[in-house]
């Protein structure tokens, strides 16, 4: 019994580290053909308008609805229960607290593996079914180099230009919401929101996106290419990416928050 | 000067042993292969074409192996390898110029597109294809014309050697007939070229050698009068099966 316990565990611990190693593979292979994705661009750029059009520019409205959304109800809710408290003037560092450094980067990322993620699995897993990976093998072009790498970039890209539309209209909601319902001028509003903003929350923001937008990518690309030859693996694939890709950007936003406040 | 491959005692083996301790030289114009498993002939050439890997044992292109890594100077090797799917291979997501100018782009990008377009179009009129489905996405189209466009994609790069996996399955008469043409004229150019065939078992006449394995196993190899004539019940077996089918 003890035997046959340790032999699973033991055959576990041999599964992880092996899938570990091929999602260092993996990232690593991505790194290299970066350097070759600009000397290959005449095949790879109609790739990569086409992700950073589907990502960045097709979730524009989206973003800036939900940004503004989630930006007035955020001033709603603390003009309401601050002042109950005597801490009115916490209100401010919240909205630069809740969107800037957390809501922008995570509801962003959300969005984008909702959208994007999904796409990209179902889409690179079809692809493998339809003989089309292999067709590309068969040129010589590496499927990282001319599937995932732009993909990749397209996403990042992406990721850091609608989170900063999502800072920018949750900001504006929150400016709009303070001007129908709270009493507090707008150019008293303004200053003190904008004299709350640090560097350090723009910078722990341009670095979450950049982390979300590439967890993502690689997360779904490397699970639509886990693929082998039934369309029924399509969906299977698709879910456990998003699954995967909500971890990883939850662990990645806790890894990143420490660190901004430790330094 | 003629390009040759060798398979130096290659090995593979999935349920069943699929190909065991082959070598060949592939030398000639035409080669047909028939394995005595139908569904095992496309790992037969995938593996020669180093679209998979063997267990043991090497494919070289002109004593270079062609199980490549995608680094530069490999690429060349794949840039001198065709392969034609039996079906599938046309990227859904994009046009069909698009789908032609990818293998062309990618090995020849110092060519112009005005160059590109004008050799796509020639073979585009050899397959009797026209110019208007260049805008078209392959989803739209016949089977028979996305097989031509496999084909066209293929031939545009001048690859020195072409694998041909099934390649009249799903094609309309005229289609057939241009595969045809443009196969015997790759002959006399002396390209060499390696099929399996199960819908017109008349193609293994113009091989020049047609290659026999029983379970993974080298069984013979000669012309297709010689097969025909043969005494062995397993190659009676075979030829009678494959013109039955």
């Amino acid at each position: 019994m003890v035997q046959k316990i340790a032999v699973a565990v033991g055959r576990q611990t041999f599964l992880l580290f092996a899938k570990t190693i091929a999602v260092f593979s993996f990232v690593f292979e991505i790194i290299y053909e970066l350097k070759h994705f600009f000397h290959q661009r005449k095949i790879t750029r109609l790739i990569l308008i086409r992700q950073i059009l589907f990502t960045g520019f097709e979730a524009l409205t989206l973003i800036v609805f939900m940004a503004v959304a989630v930006g007035g109800i955020i001033i709603l809710e603390g003009s309401v229960i601050l002042p109950d408290f005597g801490r009115s003037k916490l209100l401010y560092t919240i909205i630069v607290i809740v969107i800037i450094r957390e809501l922008g980067g995570l509801l962003t990322a959300f969005i984008i593996i909702a959208r994007s993620g999904t796409a990209i699995a179902a889409e690179l897993g079809n692809m493998v079914v339809n003989h089309e990976v292999e067709s590309l093998v068969s040129f010589g072009i590496s499927p990282v180099l001319y599937l995932v790498v732009p993909r990749v970039l397209g996403v990042v890209l992406s990721m850091v230009a609608l989170n900063i539309y999502f800072n920018a209209a949750a900001l504006a909601g929150t400016w709009m919401m303070a001007n129908l319902f709270t009493s507090i001028p707008v150019s008293e509003f303004l200053y003190k929101l904008f004299s709350e903003i640090a560097m350090r929350d723009i910078l722990s923001s341009f670095v979450k996106s950049l982390f979300f937008g590439f967890v993502v990518a690689v997360v779904s690309s490397y699970q639509g290419l886990q693929v082998n030859f039934a369309s029924t693996e399509v969906p299977q694939r698709t879910i456990k990416g998003v699954v995967l890709s909500l971890t990883w950007v939850i662990i990645f936003d806790i890894i990143i928050t420490a660190i901004v406040y430790l330094v | 000067m003629m390009e040759k491959l060798e398979a130096q005692h290659v090995c593979y083996k999935k349920e069943n042993p699929i190909l065991s301790d082959f070598s060949f030289t592939f030398e000639k114009p035409l080669y047909g292969i028939i394995s005595n498993r139908n569904e095992e002939n496309s790992n037969i050439l995938k593996i020669l074409a180093g679209l998979l890997n063997p267990d043991s044992g090497s494919v070289l292109l002109d004593g270079r192996n062609v199980f490549t890594s995608f680094q530069k100077k490999e690429r060349v090797i794949r840039k001198q390898i065709g392969f034609v799917f039996q079906s599938g291979g046309l990227l859904s997501n994009l046009n069909v110029l698009e789908n032609l100018l990818v293998p062309y782009d990618f090995h020849f990008p110092d060519v112009s597109r005005e160059e590109k377009l004008e050799k796509i179009l020639i073979y585009l009129n050899g397959f009797g294809l026209s110019e208007s489905i260049l805008s078209e996405r392959p989803a739209k189209l016949t089977i028979s014309v996305r097989k031509a466009l496999l084909f066209i994609r293929t031939y545009i790069v001048d690859p020195k050697i072409i694998f041909y996996d099934d390649p009249l399955m799903n094609c309309s008469q005229q289609v057939q007939r241009s595969i045809f043409e443009m196969i015997l004229k790759l002959k006399e150019e002396k390209t060499i070229q390696i099929f399996c065939e199960t819908v017109d078992a008349q193609m293994y006449k113009l091989a020049e050698e047609v290659i026999l394995f029983n379970e993974g196993e080298l069984y013979s190899s000669s012309s297709f009068s010689e097969l025909k004539n043969s005494n062995s019940d397993f190659v009676t077996g075979l030829i009678l099966r494959l013109f039955a089918e």
